[in-house]
């Protein structure tokens, strides 16, 4: 009669629960990391987008009145500032960013310049369907195709809209600035009545702020700057074939380099808690990993990388299809040095973050 | 009464014989035992030729008698048990042990008794049944002629409405798919259970898919038996247990019967269900056909399902006997596709996909050998073949509020072939004076799966075929072969060790053999999703292990009303096939991955108190280790890939508990109240993980409480069920996300609670059944569906009635 005591003790002894595990969460105040990326960083970013924007509007108005060379100079002059400015947005594609597919809609390139011209002839077209068509014939690609790729001669390019059959693209022009407004404002909205709810989420969960806000970082380091930038023209996946169209402002030609330079300062500045206005500093993920591992050494080795990644970028020619023709080589090299960000931020970053990454990344490399 | 003195005054005359009496000069002594487990039988009434009660057996299931006679007949007569009658010729007075058969070795005579005897619902299986061991382990036997549910509905929230602890899927109002989970593992196609039907595997593949897309019909159910955790011994993978669900079997009496069950009910659901069994000399068969058709409670969602059972038995002799079955089950149905929680809020029923279609076709075969040269030994050979196929189709982006854009589909196509063979022996014998019984096992199992992905047609229809030459740069491409053989080698021991206790030790050898060969089409995209370059990649990977897994169980029989019982066992959970391939390069699997491993341990007490108290409540413990999953690593080229590996331990451990409480006593067989609650109380915890951020969280799918409680009314004829069901929140990942997103697969379930009524009428020809589910027409979900038939939000039916009509002939 014992002998079934003894099991019954063994099966009980089975069946206690082990020893606490030293659990992923930790007392950090995520909330004040996230008031100062959002307050500081987020919606001011978008909102001198949106003043890029209206600017743009305006030099469209001028231009509609009159189609002149000095009205479309200036028209082509706020396009280039509305680029450089939405460098800093297209990374936030969370909550009404993410479910209208702000950055698709904004910034698909290589835009598709047959579908344009059907668009631009048929004057039917629908530029709010959620498809690959409609994303590649609008936004900020498509208008450097309407301003600089009709025609490699800027006084033709204007002919286009001067001429016969000027209102059809004064329309289209017209249509995918107004668009481009439509859809920032609404991100703008989002934020402006969502900003407070965004903040006050301070779990360590897969739809949790901070986990949202990092691995969106991280996938726009990855695709949007390394992959689509740098990686994909210098063909990085196709045995180094170089792809000239691939390359981001293609028909504006040396915009792309300055273009490159501006996302990683946003990176840095994001990563750094570095205020979009005035430059000065917040909390952020270098104070994060600092209460983490007591010390800064994972902060200045992402820092460094991505000092290393600028002269990379800074090497290169300013048009980067010139680069590609040339000489491949110098944007291998700069991919070579986002990738070790890339690294940094995905393993060590986000290890040492406790933070779960939420996408996977097709290009497998 | 009256049946009893009838049959005893039967086996009397039949037995009588003129014998001389002499003076009380012999003493006789002894001792009642049952023939499957050795336990002591108690009450079992003696009486001598002249049916005169002579003397009863005592709680220790002895008794002592005189005699005056050297040679008598004695009739043994006990409920429940087969009556015997004995003739001894005595020289001196002696101690004699005998055995009696209890009536369940029979199905269909279990069932009957139970209704005479037993009134409560759950059953749970004897210490040996057949070949098979339960002595020690956590069982549950639901008897479906018991429970009056919604059988034409398969209705798994009041089919299972006892068994304690399952967590159930609700999103289809006809039973399509069963979903169910126990003890924390997920419901998905009740893929953490071993399924079998009478015996044999009915899932995909065991090991490698393990998901089970036909379960069989309610409607043609004896019974459905359910072992916890320990069931890995005799059964193999899975850390849920086993679920066998057991047909109806022909009742071996001479003639046809015919049953023809028709239902209709909301949604346009059409329902008919006939079988038809008959019998003749050594041959008896059973055979159902069943047809349903529906809109389903959604737009998108109509269904046909065809399903065929076909039974022979053939008695060859006393010894041995031998049956043959087969099944056939085809269905089609549209999926009305995921919500997001806002379309949710907005309307559950809503439906913006409406081109998504699903296909089985699924055949089983089994050839079963039964061989009983004795009493005490038993040989059972189950030769079993699959051979079915799976079709998913449709639009399945994880933005599930966008509209579908029309473009060609995904097609998944899945076909699944396997056979094997399990042979099973028992035998009891006396070992060191202690009774004992072995039972022995081996199982081979022998598959070739094919898994195949790619371009569907851009038209609405169900249009299973794969459109390459319309959509060649269509994304997900891939075709794999999975061939994968298993051998084990099993067995188990019951020792009593004395007559109220057995010790039941028991090993399970496994040889795994799983391959994956094929290839995927790599393609890279541009910004604007023009494909750049593809190439097609070869893969292929073996993965070849062999280990013993050991278990232990234990039962102490306080009285025949009460057990104490418990059990440890080693689990494990086969690397699937998903696990072994890869069709994106973005992943790349770990070369050290193992199996699923851990151990399941359970004690509990289970027993009646006056007829008018059942219960079954115990503690368990698993322990889920080397769970698989991703992480984000470096490669050796400088990128970062997700591998998947075996990346942490997780622990559950919960308390599960039946009680029925029969009101209103059987003093009248004609009325019966009778009150349930069964309630599980579960938790868990992430103990170590290689995941960012999950160590100390709960694990998904695991509601803290689940709750189910009703009352079952019964007049004459009539019988009435109300039930409620409670389940309280759960996660659905491992970051324990309580906000959802777009896609409405992450977050938290909110609790639901569920209301429904039934309805029966019944007689020996007719019945009449009918009932209203989810009476108080709650809005709810339980399942947040990482792909098909989301993904997203699944959600659950509002109210809706049926109504069965059956007649008997």
């Amino acid at each position: 009669m014992k002998i079934p005591y003894l099991f019954i003790f063994t099966i009980l002894l089975f069946s206690c629960n082990g020893p606490n595990p030293i659990v992923d969460q930790d007392n950090y105040d995520r909330t004040v990391l996230l008031e100062n990326i959002t307050k500081n960083i987020i919606t001011p970013s978008i909102e001198s987008f949106q003043i890029a924007l209206l600017d743009l509007n305006n030099a469209a108005d001028s231009f509609n009145s009159i189609q002149n060379q000095i009205n479309f100079s200036k028209l082509k002059k706020s396009w280039e500032q509305a680029y450089i400015k939405w460098q800093h947005v297209e990374m936030y594609e969370i909550g009404k960013a993410e479910e209208m597919d702000f950055a698709k809609s904004m910034n698909t390139y290589p835009t598709n310049t047959t579908i344009i011209n059907n668009n631009i002839n048929s004057a039917q077209y629908n530029l709010s369907d959620a498809t690959w068509p409609s994303w590649s014939a609008q936004g900020l690609p498509a208008l450097d195709y309407m301003l600089y790729g009709l025609d490699n001669d800027s006084n033709i390019v204007l002919g286009y809209y001067s001429g016969n059959e000027g209102s059809k693209y004064l329309s289209y022009l017209n249509a995918l600035i107004a668009k481009m407004i439509l859809n920032t404002n609404e991100v703008q909205n989002y934020w402006a009545s969502n900003s407070d709810a965004f903040i006050n989420s301070p779990g360590n969960t897969a739809n949790s702020s901070l986990n949202l806000l990092t691995n969106d970082f991280i996938y726009y380091f990855e695709k949007g700057l390394r992959a689509n930038k740098i990686g994909i023209p210098c063909g990085r996946w196709d045995n180094y074939q170089p792809y000239e169209k691939g390359v981001e402002a293609y028909y504006r030609k040396n915009l792309s380099k300055r273009l490159s330079l501006e996302s990683l300062n946003a990176c840095k500045k994001f990563f750094s808690g570095v205020h979009h206005v005035n430059n000065q500093s917040g909390e952020s993920y270098i104070d994060y990993l600092l209460y983490k591992s007591g010390n800064n050494n994972l902060s200045e080795n992402i820092i460094n990388q991505m000092n290393e990644s600028e002269l990379a970028l800074e090497n290169l020619n300013d048009d980067f299809i010139q680069q590609l023709s040339s000489d491949n080589l110098p944007m291998m090299e700069a991919y070579d040095e986002l990738q070790r960000v890339v690294v940094l931020l995905k393993t060590d970053l986000l290890i040492n973050l406790s933070i779960t990454v939420d996408y996977v990344d097709a290009d497998g490399d | 009464m009256n049946t009893r003195k009838l049959l005893l005054t039967v086996f009397m005359a039949f037995y009588c014989l003129s014998i001389k009496v002499y003076s009380q000069d012999i003493f006789l002594s002894g001792k009642f035992i049952d023939k499957a487990d050795y336990s002591a039988i108690p009450n079992v009434k003696i009486y001598d030729q002249t049916e005169k009660l002579i003397s009863v057996s005592d709680s220790k299931g002895r008794f002592s008698m005189g005699s005056s006679s050297r040679i008598i007949k004695l009739a043994f007569l006990r409920n429940g048990y087969k009556p015997l009658t004995k003739r001894f010729v005595l020289k001196d007075s002696i101690f004699l042990e005998i055995e009696m058969e209890a009536t369940s070795i029979n199905l269909k005579e279990v069932v009957v008794s139970s209704k005479e005897t037993d009134p409560f619902t759950l059953k749970t299986l004897k210490d040996i049944e057949g070949t098979s061991i339960y002595a020690g382990k956590k069982t549950e036997v639901v008897v479906l002629d018991n429970t009056n549910a919604s059988l034409a509905l398969n209705n798994a929230r009041q089919i299972y409405n006892r068994v304690s602890g399952l967590n159930i899927y609700q999103n289809d109002d006809a039973g399509l798919q069963l979903n169910i989970g126990g003890r924390g593992l997920d419901p998905n196609r009740t893929s953490n259970f071993n399924t079998r039907q009478n015996g044999y595997d009915i899932s995909a593949d065991v090991l490698g898919y393990p998901e089970s897309y036909y379960t069989p019909p309610a409607e043609g159910l004896e019974r459905i038996e359910i072992v916890r955790g320990s069931a890995s011994l005799q059964y193999g993978t899975q850390f849920g247990g086993l679920i066998n669900f057991v047909t109806k079997k022909p009742s071996k009496l001479k003639g046809s019967r015919y049953k023809q069950r028709l239902t209709t009910g909301s949604n346009g659901l059409v329902s008919s269900f006939t079988s038809i069994d008959a019998a003749q000399k050594k041959i008896s068969f059973y055979s159902f056909f069943n047809y349903k058709r529906g809109n389903g409670f959604r737009i998108n969602s109509d269904f046909e399902s065809k399903n065929i059972f076909f039974h022979v038995n053939y008695d060859i002799n006393n010894k041995l006997s031998s049956s043959i079955e087969f099944t056939g089950l085809s269905y089609l149905a549209q999926q009305a596709g995921g919500l997001n929680d806002q379309m949710f809020i907005e309307d559950p029923l809503q439906s913006n996909r409406p081109r998504n279609w699903f296909k089985v076709n699924w055949l089983l075969y089994n050839y079963k050998l039964n061989y009983r040269p004795s009493k005490n030994l038993t040989h059972s050979l189950n030769l079993f073949a699959l051979d079915a196929e799976r079709s998913a189709l449709g639009y399945r982006s994880n933005r599930v509020g966008q509209a579908d854009p029309m473009f060609e589909r995904d097609l998944i196509h899945g076909d699944f072939n396997n056979f094997g063979f399990e042979y099973k022996i028992l035998s009891k014998k006396k070992m060191f004076k202690l009774r004992n019984a072995s039972l022995l096992g081996i199982k081979f199992y022998e598959s070739n799966n094919k898994n195949e992905q790619g371009p569907g047609s851009d038209g609405i229809d169900a249009n299973f075929n794969f459109q390459y030459e319309d959509f060649p740069n269509y994304t997900n491409q891939s075709s794999y072969n999975y061939p994968n053989m298993n051998f084990s080698f099993f067995g188990e021991n019951v020792f009593y060790i004395d007559e109220k206790t057995s010790i039941t030790p028991g090993f399970r050898f496994e040889y795994i053999d799983t391959r994956s060969n094929g290839s995927y089409t790599k393609m890279l995209f541009d910004g604007a999703n023009n494909l750049i370059f593809d190439t097609l990649i070869y893969n292929q990977d073996r993965n070849t292990r062999n280990f013993t897994i050991f278990g232990l169980g234990i039962s102490h029989k306080k009285s025949k009303k009460i057990e104490l019982y418990g059990n440890i066992s080693q689990n494990y959970r086969s690397v699937t096939f998903a696990d072994m391939s890869i069709v994106n390069p973005a992943f790349i699997i770990s070369p050290d991955l193992e199996d699923e491993k851990g151990y399941t341990s359970n004690f509990g007490i289970k027993g009646t108190y006056k007829q008018s108290i059942s219960y079954n409540i115990n503690y368990f413990y698993l322990s889920y280790q080397q769970r698989i999953g991703f992480i984000q690593k470096l490669q050796p080229d400088g990128n970062v890939k997700s591998e998947r590996r075996n990346i942490g331990d997780a622990q559950i451990s919960g308390i599960e508990s039946l009680f029925e409480f029969n009101l209103f006593d059987i003093l009248t067989q004609q009325t019966k109240f009778i009150f349930f609650i069964n309630a599980a109380f579960i938790r868990s915890q992430y103990t170590s993980s290689d995941q960012n951020g999950i160590v100390g969280n709960d694990v998904e799918f695991i509601p803290k409480t689940n709750l189910k409680t009703g009352l079952n009314f019964k007049f004459k004829s009539l019988y009435s069920n109300i039930q409620l069901s409670y389940v309280s929140e759960q996660f659905t990942d491992a970051t324990n996300a309580i906000a959802s997103n777009l896609s409405g697969v992450n977050g938290v379930i909110p609790s639901y609670k569920v209301l429904d009524l039934n309805l029966v009428y019944k007689t020996k020809k007719y019945s009449i059944e009918s009932g209203i589910n989810n009476l108080l027409n709650n809005s709810y979900f339980t399942r947040r569906a990482s792909g098909y038939p989301g993904p997203g939000i699944i959600p659950s039916p509002r109210r809706n009635y049926y109504l069965t009509l059956e007649i008997n002939f």
